[in-house]
């Protein structure tokens, strides 16, 4: 249920990316067997009149303070490159990890059961507690969230009808120490990555900013209908050639 | 009117005890302990799912033969 796509400097080099990898699997039942886009044309550089939902209240409150402002500021520049940008309001985003949450955790424990019985240790403490509740989900908690699923992508498809791509943060927070020690984000608080999961849609996180007191990346979500990707890495791509988010790099030391 | 689990108490460190032990798990106590900490988060997740959803929703009951078969 999870999100894997390829992680790169720039769009151009995503699209680029996924034109090689791109493509159906008959092995893989999640496979869908339609023509692969020229990703690499898509990025056209313009974007005026494209209609665009910023969901803002998924960040609005209970976010890393310097996010709503570069969350704005990102706007503005896509506002400024003829984008007609409308709020919209979807479920909370608890709703979101709620529902995706409970599928994914049984699932992945399907998967792990066999290790997590025999060699628990050797699993990360984050990655392992993360599986381990998933041996406690009852058989009706995964269908009703199945069912949950099913109403939460028909709301996000139900917008798309209205526009042709999704905003909003790729992150409420900076990004954690590479510490293992560190408590696991999701126990506490919301994933903003987790709604288009849910619905299926492509999605992509791009800096849009940086904290000013970590100095660490803040992001941008762009989402679209399902096998809408030129359409997300369009407006990356636009995005990105009037800013330089994605060229800087943290002051680590 | 409410529709899910979430007016339930959350469970104690024994019942999660009970749970992890009958789900066939036999974890060190230090890792059962971390476990016991986590739990009530996602417990709480799986009792706000709503369970007044139609069946209809997700057809999740389904088997359809014809998606085996052309492989």
């Amino acid at each position: 249920m999870d999100h894997c796509g390829p992680l790169t400097r720039s769009a151009e080099d995503i699209a680029l990316f996924l034109q090689v990898i791109a493509g159906f699997d008959a092995e893989d039942a999640g496979s869908e067997d339609v023509p692969v886009p020229d990703y690499r044309a898509a990025l056209t550089g313009r974007i005026e009149g494209l209609r665009l939902g910023l969901v803002e209240h998924w960040y609005a409150h209970g976010a890393h303070p310097d996010l709503p402002p570069a969350m704005a500021a990102a706007v503005e520049a896509l506002r400024g490159l003829g984008a007609v940008i409308e709020p919209v309001q979807l479920s909370s985003l608890r709703d979101y990890t709620d529902c995706k949450t409970t599928i994914s955790i049984a699932e992945l424990y399907s998967i792990h059961e066999k290790d997590l019985k025999t060699r628990p240790q050797d699993f990360g403490r984050i990655l392992r507690n993360r599986v381990l509740p998933g041996a406690l989900i009852r058989a009706e908690d995964y269908v009703q969230a199945l069912r949950w699923r099913a109403i939460l992508a028909r709301e996000q498809a139900q917008t798309l009808k209205r526009f042709d791509a999704l905003l909003t943060a790729g992150a409420l927070n900076v990004a954690d120490r590479a510490d293992p020690d560190q408590p696991d984000r999701l126990v506490s608080s919301p994933s903003i990555t987790m709604p288009f999961s849910v619905g299926g849609l492509p999605a992509l996180a791009i800096p849009c900013g940086f904290s000013r007191a970590e100095g660490l990346p803040l992001s941008l979500q762009i989402a679209a209908a399902p096998m809408a990707e030129p359409t997300v890495l369009r407006i990356a791509h636009a995005y990105q050639l009037v800013t330089d988010w994605h060229r800087r790099h943290p002051d680590l030391h | 009117m409410r529709t899910d689990l979430s007016h339930l108490p959350p469970s104690t460190p024994e019942e999660i005890r009970t749970m992890t032990r009958r789900a066939g798990l036999d974890l060190p106590e230090e890792l059962m302990q971390q476990f016991i900490a986590v739990w009530p988060a996602f417990e709480a997740m799986v009792r706000r799912i709503p369970r007044d959803l139609d069946r209809a929703s997700e057809p999740a009951h389904s088997y359809r033969p014809l998606r085996i078969v052309r492989g």
